[in-house]
């Protein structure tokens, strides 16, 4: 059986697929960040060590992206002995996992943010469609330092070294 | 081998050159501290990151350097005040340690 660790890593790795599944597709760029979304906070959950917290608990847990992804970043980085040569921005990182939780409905910066990849929400009286809504992230995943953290997370998702237990 | 102690303080020193914006890196100590099988805990104040409460990070051992798993706890100055203050609680039985890194005020 599974640890608790290994078993939110595994769900990480099937969402991680699901996302790489759409990518190329023509569907709604919602869908796409949807899975992004769940990929990344069930991979941050993996790693997270809370001796008494159980699963239920961890579920209902949001805005865990910007806590904890680019620690996993930093600390792979350092494993690599890489960032004497090329450092991770790691500035430009934190506020890219910042818009990462920023996707989940749940989290909205006290109604500064309401756009999200799940439900419609209204925003000076005009209704938003996730579906039709154009994700300023989408575009950034693609410049630098994006394909940085996604290799790091794509990594860290399907390769648990770095997994504690 | 080189001992835990001197472990963590390589460690606290490997995480402040990778972000500048690490003010304080200061040692956790659990009950089971002297186990081999415990890892080393840092508490981390970084202004860079925002406040969530504390969420601890487990890393595997990364052999030869590093043979003990480690655990990061990484905090704003505000949450660290509120930990020095008992404010913010840590979990269970960890206390705080020694000071491995403190920016020049």
């Amino acid at each position: 059986m599974a640890s608790f660790a290994e078993a939110f890593r595994l769900q990480a790795a099937a969402d991680l697929r699901a996302y790489e599944a759409l990518v190329p597709t023509a569907l709604p760029v919602s869908q796409r960040l949807h899975y992004l979304q769940m990929w990344l906070e069930k991979l941050c959950k993996a790693y997270l060590w809370l001796p008494g917290t159980d699963a239920i608990e961890l579920r209902t847990r949001h805005q865990v992206v910007g806590a904890v992804l680019p620690r996993l970043v930093a600390d792979r980085w350092r494993r690599l002995d890489a960032f004497e040569q090329q450092r991770p921005q790691m500035p430009a990182i934190r506020a890219l996992c910042r818009e990462v939780d920023l996707l989940h409905p749940q989290v909205d910066d006290g109604g500064r943010r309401p756009d999200n990849v799940e439900y419609p929400w209204e925003s000076g009286g005009v209704s938003f469609v996730p579906a039709e809504f154009k994700f300023a992230l989408a575009g950034k995943l693609y410049k630098n330092p994006g394909p940085t953290l996604l290799k790091a997370a794509v990594q860290l998702t399907k390769d648990p070294a770095l997994l504690l237990g | 081998m080189p001992e835990k102690d001197e472990i963590a303080r390589t460690l606290a020193e490997a995480h402040r050159a990778l972000e500048p914006t690490i003010t304080r890196i200061v040692r956790l100590v659990g009950p089971q501290e002297s186990d081999r099988g415990e890892p080393i805990k840092l508490l981390e104040v970084n202004t860079a990151t925002s406040p969530s409460g504390i969420w601890p990070i487990a890393f595997s051992p990364d052999p030869p350097e590093v043979p003990y798993g480690s655990v990061v706890v990484e905090v704003t100055p505000e949450e660290f005040t509120r930990i020095e203050q008992n404010l913010l609680e840590l979990p269970t039985g960890w206390t705080l340690g020694e000071e491995l890194y403190a920016a020049a005020s």
